[in-house]
């Protein structure tokens, strides 16, 4: 009995991806590589939720437009520097989400998607007009300063090279990270909960509090997204609290496939891929996008990530031992 | 006065919670598009009165050829998905809210599409002492109206007895030879109908533009949270709550009027999980 | 007694499924519940296990109350209890559901993966995969499974739980009569092998008086009749609620 207990997820598909992410200036420009690394997080976060846990939250731009407000707060009012910023709207967002989940995790499926939506709606109006004086309102958050680090090297976060190197650091620690959560024994509990709460209660685990910290968890990983947006931009704009940004990383995800561990990231960068190309040749790119997402939706019901696999899988090994019954 | 002026706001809430009720209630999706429509209505009531002059013709044909257009959508588009993850519908119709305000803003342009009152309705009335905009107790009276005739469309007539039951459980319907399908269309094309029929309402206090659908999508959404999901009694209530609040958050502390509509849902959701009058069966 | 129960009560609106029922299990003991169709069986595991509120009485286990506690605590105690249908993680493998479910209750904390805690868990996942003889289907799909090998997996998941009491809801349900008295000799070899208590709801009687130390008839909520296997046979009274109903008798 000297075998290990096997990884769900292991570190080969983890380099894997950093190796053919990483070369991605080499190919496209750096600005989409940058932003695809930002929303790759993001759709990490948002599927630990969606994909691994089963919790439907409709409102995850809440915990991302959170991580772009405070971090760009934490710099423009506070003067922090870019790392205690970007971790201070880390752990808002996680905060946030841990808040939230805690007060409506006994709601179960559509009325939950609905709660988070509510959340995020509000936190949309109250950055839109009563705290106008903080947040810009309609105009988002300007005038950060600009932003350069000292540490580990110096670095101008201005230049769009550099803002992409200090975005793929913490799309790597990112990645790792959300393999190690998932691997734990907390993380191999999440998608037993997603696949039957009652059974995973019935066996003395308390399903609600691990739901508390699936989403807890996602909330710091969309808090980092947004965190890291804020210091690429240089500024948040006010669409990052709205629900069309809540549809559009569901919509990456899902496209994406959202059981598996790459499937987000995929659809990430499929998506905006999209969205760059069309950009070049028309303006109407939500016509278009919105297009391509019902399109996609009746073509690919398992995701693209999802549906390739499939496929392939099928290739492989046509027969699964048939069962007697 | 300000009750008043609530109560015709959440008129129009009503129009749409009604509409997203049944659409729920009969095949378990929950429309982002609902918003969608609500615009699609206004730019309707706008298009066939330039076509013919009438206000009246315009608020009928606003339903109809929306509830047609929603017909449509619902055959090509959300049939093939029902078989799949409920998730799938959803998103089918936040792709149609993306996609059709962007479509609405190259056939129309960017600029919203100003529809008058009419006649008989601009100006005021007098109530006791107070004047008070005609148009809006006009909205008053016709959401009352719908809401009887779909009220009783829906217990009297054999269609709304079958979509009733069909609510309930449609395999039994199914197993009794009645077409499912069909009722789902109908079912989406009246709830989409309701939608447009508010948007069209609306049209002459807001005009007609490309976006005007998209935060109302999310407010019917508490609308109907906050009435209980799959309940008429409960929509009706939802919206009239909702409406009082706005107008009178709107009067004390303007900047707040939307932030407060989202602390009502919550906290009638913290003390009432499955809303006013959720059916305690049903999630 | 390692459960006692004391004038337990579930009302479900007007009526009365469970109603003042008194109830005891010995450590070790292998007791069955019979009883004609809503006689209140199910309602009673649930009341014990804590999948639903008690209305009146109350629940000890080795002594300490459970009344009432959430169901994961008192599955964590070491009460576990099965569902009448196969209750599982469809789309994990079989050896995923049972690693699962053999994770220590604390670990749910953890978010780092110990190498002890990985090997003990992996040791008891396989030591219940032998168990309840589905090493062939290992590395398949749960939802790949047959009925028959579900109602296994059902059972695996809840040894790997490391029980203390089982609470078996007809674990042989939908199974034909040949491999419902192998399933219910496989739980009684398994009881003693690791000497747990178990309480068996099941309609085969053949079966029941074959495995059981003590039966236990329900009749409307309440106890009608308790006594050893062969008494329980004997008594008139039963065989008119229970087996005077058309039910199969042995």
């Amino acid at each position: 009995m000297e075998e290990k207990l096997e990884n769900p997820y292991s570190l080969k598909i983890v380099w894997a991806i950093l190796l053919v992410l990483a070369p991605m200036p080499l190919v496209l420009s750096t600005p989409l590589a940058t932003e695809i690394l930002i929303y790759a997080i993001f759709a990490m976060g948002f599927n630990l939720a969606l994909g691994h846990t089963g919790i439907l939250s409709f409102g995850h731009a809440a915990y991302f437009g959170l991580g772009c407000y405070v971090t760009g707060m934490a710099l423009r009012y506070l003067e922090l520097g870019v790392f205690p910023a970007l971790l201070l709207g880390t752990l808002a967002a996680g905060l946030a989400a841990l808040a939230l989940a805690a007060l409506a995790v006994k709601r179960q499926g559509v009325y939950f998607a609905m709660i988070s939506l509510a959340f995020s709606q509000m936190l949309y109006f109250l950055a839109l007009s009563p705290l106008k004086g903080l947040t810009g309102g309609e105009d988002g958050l300007k005038f950060i300063p600009k932003l350069a680090i000292e540490f580990p090297a110096p670095l101008d976060l201005s230049k769009p090279l550099s803002a992409y190197f200090f975005t793929l650091f913490f799309f790597a620690l990112a990645i790792f990270a959300m393999r190690q959560v998932l691997n734990s024994p907390m993380g191999r509990l999440l998608p037993a909960i997603r696949e039957n709460e009652a059974r995973v209660k019935s066996l003395g685990f308390p399903s609600h509090a691990l739901k508390i910290m699936s989403m807890a968890i996602s909330g710091l990983f969309c808090g980092l997204a947004g965190g890291l947006l804020t210091v690429y931009l240089g500024y948040v704009p006010l669409s990052t609290l709205h629900w069309f940004t809540s549809g559009s990383i569901m919509m990456m995800t899902i496209l994406g496939g959202m059981q598996s561990f790459s499937g987000p990231i995929v659809g990430v960068l499929v998506f905006l891929c999209l969205q760059d190309v069309t950009g070049n040749f028309t303006e109407r790119w939500e016509l278009f996008s919105g297009t391509l997402f019902m399109a996609l939706i009746l073509l690919f019901p398992q995701g693209v990530a999802g549906t390739i696999r499939q496929r392939v899988r099928r290739r492989m090994a046509p027969a699964i031992p048939e069962q007697q019954t | 006065m300000h009750i008043l002026l609530g109560l015709a706001l959440g008129a129009i809430y009503i129009l749409l919670a009604a509409g997203l009720t049944i659409v729920y209630g009969l095949l378990d999706v929950v429309n982002f598009a609902h918003g969608v429509f609500y615009m699609l209505g206004a730019y309707a009531v706008f298009l066939v009165i330039s076509l013919t002059g009438s206000f009246w013709i315009g608020l009928a044909s606003a339903a109809i050829i929306t509830g047609l257009i929603g017909a449509l959508a619902e055959v090509f588009l959300l049939r093939p998905l029902y078989e799949k993850h409920q998730l799938y519908p959803l998103l089918l119709t936040f792709g149609f809210s993306v996609a059709v305000p962007d479509l609405m803003k190259v056939i129309f342009g960017l600029i919203g599409k100003t529809v008058d009152y009419p006649e008989a309705l601009s100006g005021f009335i007098l109530l006791g002492t107070i004047p008070f905009p005609k148009y809006r107790l006009f909205i008053i009276v016709l959401t009352a109206v719908v809401m009887t005739s779909l009220w009783l469309f829906l217990k009297k007539s054999d269609l709304g007895m079958v979509m009733r039951a069909a609510t309930l459980n449609s395999r039994m319907v199914e197993a009794l030879g009645i077409d499912v399908a069909r009722i789902w269309t109908v079912g989406f094309s009246i709830g989409v109908g309701l939608a447009a029929l508010g948007g069209a309402v609306a049209a002459p206090m807001v005009s007609a533009s490309p976006d005007m659908g998209v935060e109302i999508t999310v407010e019917s959404f508490v609308v109907v949270v906050l009435g209980g999901l799959g309940s008429l009694a409960g929509a009706v209530t939802g919206g009239l709550i909702i409406g009082q609040v706005v107008s009178f958050v709107s009067l004390f502390a303007g900047q707040y009027s939307k932030v407060a509509i989202f602390i009502v849902m919550f906290i009638v959701l913290l003390v009432r999980p499955r809303g006013l009058f959720g059916e305690a069966g049903r999630h | 007694m390692i459960i006692k129960a004391e004038k337990l009560t579930k009302k479900f609106g007007g009526l009365v499924a469970v109603d003042q029922v008194d109830f005891t299990l010995a450590a070790g003991e292998f007791k069955s519940i019979i009883g004609p169709n809503g006689a209140g069986k199910t309602t009673l595991f649930n009341l014990i296990a804590g999948a639903e509120p008690v209305d009146g009485g109350r629940i000890l286990f080795q002594g300490d109350e459970i009344t009432n506690l959430p169901q994961e605590r008192i599955a964590r105690m070491g009460v576990v209890k099965t569902c009448q249908t196969s209750q599982f993680f469809p789309s994990l493998s079989v050896m995923q559901n049972l690693s699962v479910a053999a994770q220590p209750p604390s670990s749910w904390r953890s978010l780092w993966r110990g190498k002890g805690l990985a090997q003990k868990t992996l040791r008891q996942a396989k030591a219940v995969l032998k168990q309840v003889g589905l090493e062939s289907a290992a590395d398949c799909p749960a939802e790949a499974l047959s009925h028959g090998e579900r109602r296994y997996l059902d059972l695996g998941l809840a040894l790997a739980a490391n029980p203390k009491v089982l609470l078996l809801d007809e674990p042989t349900a939908g199974m034909s009569p040949a491999e419902t008295r192998q399933a219910a000799r496989l739980i009684k070899h398994l009881a003693q092998e690791f000497s747990l208590s178990v309480i068996l709801v099941e309609h085969d009687m053949g079966v029941v008086m074959e495995v059981s130390d003590r039966v236990l008839v329900m009749n409307e909520g309440r106890i009608f009749a308790e006594g050893a296997p062969q008494e329980i046979r004997r008594n008139p009274d039963v065989q008119r609620i229970y087996l005077g109903k058309g039910r199969a008798a042995c």
